[in-house]
């Protein structure tokens, strides 16, 4: 065996404090990246799942009151002659009268808001949530008019919905606005005021 | 560990990492795609239901564009019809209504309304959305 000499060994490979800098610089700047590459797509993945949400939670309010609204019908002994109120929009509540069945039971369906979630609610039955604290800001109204056509004319009513959901949120988290903007019309019920349907 | 090794390292992480960041952005792309299409969805069914709002009588027949179909813009020259439409801003709606007649009545308007528009708020490809109706003629 031949005897080891410290000056020998000392100049065998080993890491120099210049070395260990440059690897621990690397290193910070690797886990640097990372982490804001893996936060980012943490927050890009949460803003994806709650824009989805926005989007299904708009969707499944817009069917519901689509549907309602095609089922809408003058409600038994109403006036004629106060038609524009068949249907009643408030800041806070949207309520008209509907065939709740096929046996023709009419009842009244309410949607009601208090500006940031949604509810729905056939006769005095328990109020159905539709949006969960997702509504950023919501407006309806009726709209109608006369058509001059012989006769009396002929009537046309609608429900104007201007709503926009979504968007709260943790800074940078927030979800994607969808814009709601259409006008609904009760297709049964106009029939009914125009006389082609019987009430 | 040479600092070669750590860069060829830092590449093939890189090179992993790669799919998984397109996929987020093809998420998002997913979720824009869904928005427009509910919004030309929401644009096509509104124009239908207006329509099947009106005595048949009063529907006419008749090929529109665009720029025929705006909120208070008469349907037919001298009608007293009107479209009561929501603007929409990047969407182009079409309207086509034909008579279909039997025995020398008519007994069917077929409304045929399209929706096209350029994706990714006009930046991407154009897309376009249909649907048809039947309205029936009840007084016969």
């Amino acid at each position: 065996m031949r005897p080891c000499n410290l000056a020998t060994w000392s100049r065998r490979a080993g890491i120099t404090l210049v070395e260990i800098l440059i690897v621990v610089v690397i290193a910070v700047l690797l886990i640097g990246t990372l982490t804001t590459l893996f936060s980012g797509f943490r927050r890009s993945f949460a803003k994806g799942e709650e824009s989805t949400v926005v989007i299904q939670e708009g969707g499944f309010f817009l069917a519901h009151l689509r549907n309602d609204l095609i089922n809408a019908v003058l409600p038994p002994g109403f006036d004629q002659a106060d038609w524009q109120k068949a249907i009643v929009a408030d800041a806070d509540s949207l309520s008209f009268s509907l065939y709740a069945d096929a046996q023709g039971t009419i009842e009244t369906v309410t949607y009601m808001t208090d500006g940031k979630s949604l509810k729905r609610m056939v006769k005095n039955g328990s109020p159905k949530p539709l949006i969960e604290g997702r509504i950023a800001s919501l407006s309806w109204k009726t709209g109608w008019e006369v058509i001059p056509t012989p006769g009396s004319g002929t009537r046309r009513l609608w429900v104007e919905l201007s709503a926009t959901l979504g968007g709260q949120g943790k800074p940078g988290m927030t979800s994607k606005q969808l814009h709601l903007r259409t006008r609904l019309f009760p297709a049964r019920l106009n029939r009914q005021l125009n006389g082609n349907l019987s009430p | 560990m040479s600092l070669v090794e750590i860069l060829v390292a830092a590449g093939v992480l890189s090179l992993i990492l790669l799919p998984v960041a397109l996929s987020f952005s093809s998420g998002a792309r997913g979720i824009q795609m869904t928005h427009e299409e509910m919004t030309a969805h929401q644009a096509a069914i509104e124009l239908m239901e207006q329509l099947q709002s009106l005595p048949f009588a009063l529907v006419p027949a008749g090929t529109w564009v665009n720029d025929q179909i705006r909120g208070g813009m008469r349907l037919v020259q001298n009608s007293p019809l009107t479209f009561q439409v929501t603007p929409l801003d990047g969407f182009e709606r079409g309207l086509s209504i034909t008579e279909l007649s039997k025995d020398g009545r008519v007994r069917f308007k077929k409304i045929d309304i399209s929706v096209s528009w350029k994706g990714q708020d006009g930046k991407g490809p154009a897309r376009s959305f249909r649907v048809k109706g039947l309205l029936a003629n009840e007084t016969l």
